[in-house]
């Protein structure tokens, strides 16, 4: 196929139509299948949780770090989440230089329009004080590789990264001046998971 | 004689029954859409029982095609080939000007490889070109599908200009500036005369010839 | 947008006063709007083409008080070396401008206007006559469906294509558009895109439809057309099963749906009826799947309703720019201009 040109002779595109009227796809999944899925999580050690997830030759490596910060005013009890799409260079030709930029921009503001209601991901469990320290999670999102349907294994390994998040606990006192100071709990088991039930998931469909 | 109908895009017009659809217009399911927001018009073809719509605007998008005649002014001359900007296509006048290239071997029609772009243009020169076809003998064209944009590409330029050609007689140059500053006359077809100074310069002259309109 | 160097940029941590403020009142559960209108009503339109005299073409709209300008640039050279295309490109540029919403915008294009940006292309791509001797169809198809709890729809184009192109309406160049909300009330997405189709078919750019735009908020179980701003960030009913907006891109006499933008969740999987209606979902919020469908046939019916407006609107404006010519008197161009399949 001459797929690396991106354009196809009328004999390929009717043989594909053809193929997906009969539900064959050119690689012999049916219509509705999907390609083989493997999922990795922890991957990076220095970040509070990560994934990596290959969909047939799509490469997706997710990194999540949580920093404290100021909560939103309009929202003072709830944790901000910050979504960086980057579609690096070695993905695919075209994204050398900033050809990749506008792509980037498009995932990421569908997940930050997935992430923007307020039933997927409970924004309050990420507060710390109320209108004064907050979890601020940055999900930073590496394509290693891109071999079609990007939306979808971006939001699966988004999800499998937030699952595997592990943000140390909390410890907020109130000292002698009635200043609250924040304390880290030393032992590294005492973390705090976020719950993922609800996270959504993309599924994406072509008409031929 | 009643004002012509304006209609807008997508506007019913009449079923591929009743007429035949022209310019500015579309077909689909049988019936005649409009693709402007123009006026009307049906005029009868001749040797043919239906009429033909039309909808027209005077403005035309007006984008270099191939085999049209360009005005041009020339931007750059370097040793290889000449740069200018695509002013007028036809007879229309752009709003911003397009990019085009003329090389050496494109110059003339006869001794194309003796040819010495600075005896055959200036900047500043206005130039009457034509925009390069993709059928030109000279152009090895494929026509394997694949290969079918990359030969469009040759003959519309890269993607940063135009090809043009002024190898013929009608094309070249058409208004130019002597170096004493006053608007040289065409001599021969390669040189042309300041009546300033007297002084000859070269140029690839074009023969313009008066229309009979 | 280019950024500004020579600009001082204002204190970092400024805030704006409304966050002190209180709550505005919601709206009534009564009847009547907040603006006296009843839920399926439109607010009055003003429409006028031909607004700025150096574009080729442009459009002004008012939907009550939301106030967007259009213009359309081109067909001119592709400014970037690297998107050189043997088919017309159309550019779309959307900017709020920085006194137009409640909050103070940045003067660079932030990630949501480039978003809106994307969907109001989207919107009008298809009906935008890029390749001659073919003729396309149902431009967009492609939509994401989420099979769990939540839907998530997000778009993937395809363009499909009749018959064989050779010939190219404006190859190797662009037509830009450049919008500007000026005051945003309410439904700034779908005034912009019936703005901006308005300029296209202004500029006469050859296109199939004219799109209209429509935009419907969901409140509980109300359904109220054209929102104004007070409405629109309504933070009502969002505990409550179904709240959302719905904006419509409709072309009219083809009865395309060309974008569709839901900002509500929908609890059920099967999103069948909505696929046969869309090419472009984006979905976040809460609805359930029969409010969201009637909440789309709402739009539709408005985006009907702006339809003659527009038509007028482009009906004075030829007569007024264009004069009336002799067709034996034009030449017309051979090469493409006929639309056929």
């Amino acid at each position: 196929m001459s797929s690396t040109l991106g354009v196809l002779s009328d004999a390929e595109r009717l043989f594909i139509v053809h193929g997906v009227q009969d539900d064959l796809r050119s690689d012999g999944r049916a219509c509705e299948d999907y390609r083989h899925v493997e999922v990795e999580t922890d991957v990076v050690s220095n970040t509070s949780g990560s994934a990596r997830l290959r969909l047939g030759n799509t490469d997706i490596l997710v990194g999540v770090k949580a920093e404290m910060g100021e909560p939103d005013p309009g929202r003072p009890k709830e944790g901000k989440l910050e979504f960086f799409v980057d579609c690096s260079a070695n993905a695919s030709p075209e994204f050398e230089g900033r050809g990749g930029e506008e792509l980037a921009i498009e995932v990421s503001n569908a997940l930050q329009r997935i992430f923007s209601s307020k039933s997927t991901l409970d924004l309050t469990a990420l507060c710390i004080i109320p209108a004064g320290q907050c979890w601020v999670l940055f999900v930073d999102v590496l394509v290693l590789e891109c071999g079609g349907n990007l939306f979808d294994a971006v939001s699966l390994a988004v999800k499998a990264a937030l699952f595997s998040t592990r943000l140390p606990t909390v410890i907020v006192t109130a000292d002698d001046e009635g200043q609250q100071e924040i304390e880290l709990s030393d032992d590294p088991y005492d973390v705090k998971r976020l719950d993922v039930d609800n996270v959504p998931l993309i599924v994406t469909l072509s008409k031929v | 004689m009643a004002a012509p109908r304006v209609c807008v895009p997508g506007e019913r017009l009449f079923s591929t029954a009743d007429c035949e659809a022209g310019p500015g217009t579309y077909v689909h399911h049988g019936y005649i859409y409009s693709c402007l927001a123009g006026y009307m018009h049906k005029r009868k073809q001749d040797g043919k029982e239906l009429p033909i719509i039309e909808v027209i605007r005077q403005k035309e998008d007006a984008v270099p095609r191939k085999d049209s005649i360009v005005t041009a002014k020339v931007t750059s001359v370097s040793g290889r080939m000449c740069k200018c900007a695509i002013t007028c296509v036809e007879r229309t006048t752009l709003r911003e000007p397009f990019r085009g290239l003329i090389r050496k071997e494109d110059v003339r029609a006869t001794e194309k490889d003796r040819v010495e772009m600075y005896k055959c243009f200036r900047p500043g020169d206005i130039v009457l070109a034509r925009v390069v076809s993709f059928l030109d003998k000279k152009v090895q064209v494929s026509l394997l599908t694949g290969f079918l944009d990359a030969a469009c590409q040759l003959s519309l330029g890269d993607a940063n200009c135009y090809l043009l050609s002024t190898a013929e007689n009608e094309l070249g140059v058409v208004l130019a500036l002597s170096e004493a500053g006053a608007q040289m006359v065409p001599v021969s077809w390669c040189d042309m005369q300041c009546p300033k100074t007297g002084s000859k310069e070269s140029r690839k002259v074009a023969k313009v010839q008066l229309q009979q309109e | 947008m280019p950024g500004d160097s020579r600009r001082v940029p204002g204190p970092q941590d400024s805030r704006s006063p409304h966050w002190y403020g209180k709550q505005p009142p919601q709206h009534q559960e009564t009847g009547t709007r907040q603006d006296g209108r009843a839920d399926h009503d439109l607010r009055p339109v003003y429409l006028h083409a031909g607004v700025v005299s150096q574009a080729t073409g442009s459009a002004y709209i008012e939907l009550g008080q939301t106030k967007v300008i259009a213009a359309v640039y081109g067909p001119r050279e592709i400014a970037r070396r690297e998107e050189f295309t043997m088919k017309g490109r159309l550019c779309c540029e959307l900017k709020f401008a920085t006194f137009s919403c409640r909050r103070r915008r940045q003067h660079m294009q932030d990630n949501q206007e480039k978003d809106v940006s994307l969907i109001v292309l989207q919107a009008l791509e298809p009906a935008v006559c890029l390749v001659s001797g073919g003729f396309l169809l149902i431009t967009k198809q492609g939509m994401c469906v989420a099979d769990l709890v939540q839907i998530y729809l997000s778009l993937i184009r395809s363009v499909l294509v009749y018959g064989h192109v050779l010939l190219d309406r404006f190859p190797k160049s662009q037509v830009d558009v450049y919008i500007t909300v000026l005051q945003d009330d309410g439904s700034a997405l779908a005034a912009a895109i019936t703005c901006a189709a308005a300029g296209l078919a202004d500029a006469g750019v050859m296109m199939y439809d004219v799109v209209t735009g429509c935009s419907v908020r969901q409140c509980g179980d109300r359904q109220l057309l054209d929102p104004s701003g007070s409405e629109e960030s309504s933070q009502e009913g969002e505990g409550v099963e179904d709240h959302g907006m719905v904006t419509v891109g409709l072309l009219p006499s083809l009865n395309q749906v060309s974008a569709l933008v839901l900002d509500g969740h929908l609890p059920q999987t099967t999103a069948v009826q909505l696929v046969s209606l869309v090419s472009a979902l984006v979905l976040d919020g809460h609805l359930q799947q029969q409010t969201a469908v009637q909440a789309v046939k709402t739009c539709i019916g408005g985006c009907q309703g702006i339809y003659p407006i527009l038509k007028d609107c482009l009906v004075k404006s030829t007569r007024r720019k264009v004069p009336a010519v002799d067709p034996t008197l034009i030449r017309t161009s051979i090469d493409g201009q006929n639309g056929r399949t």
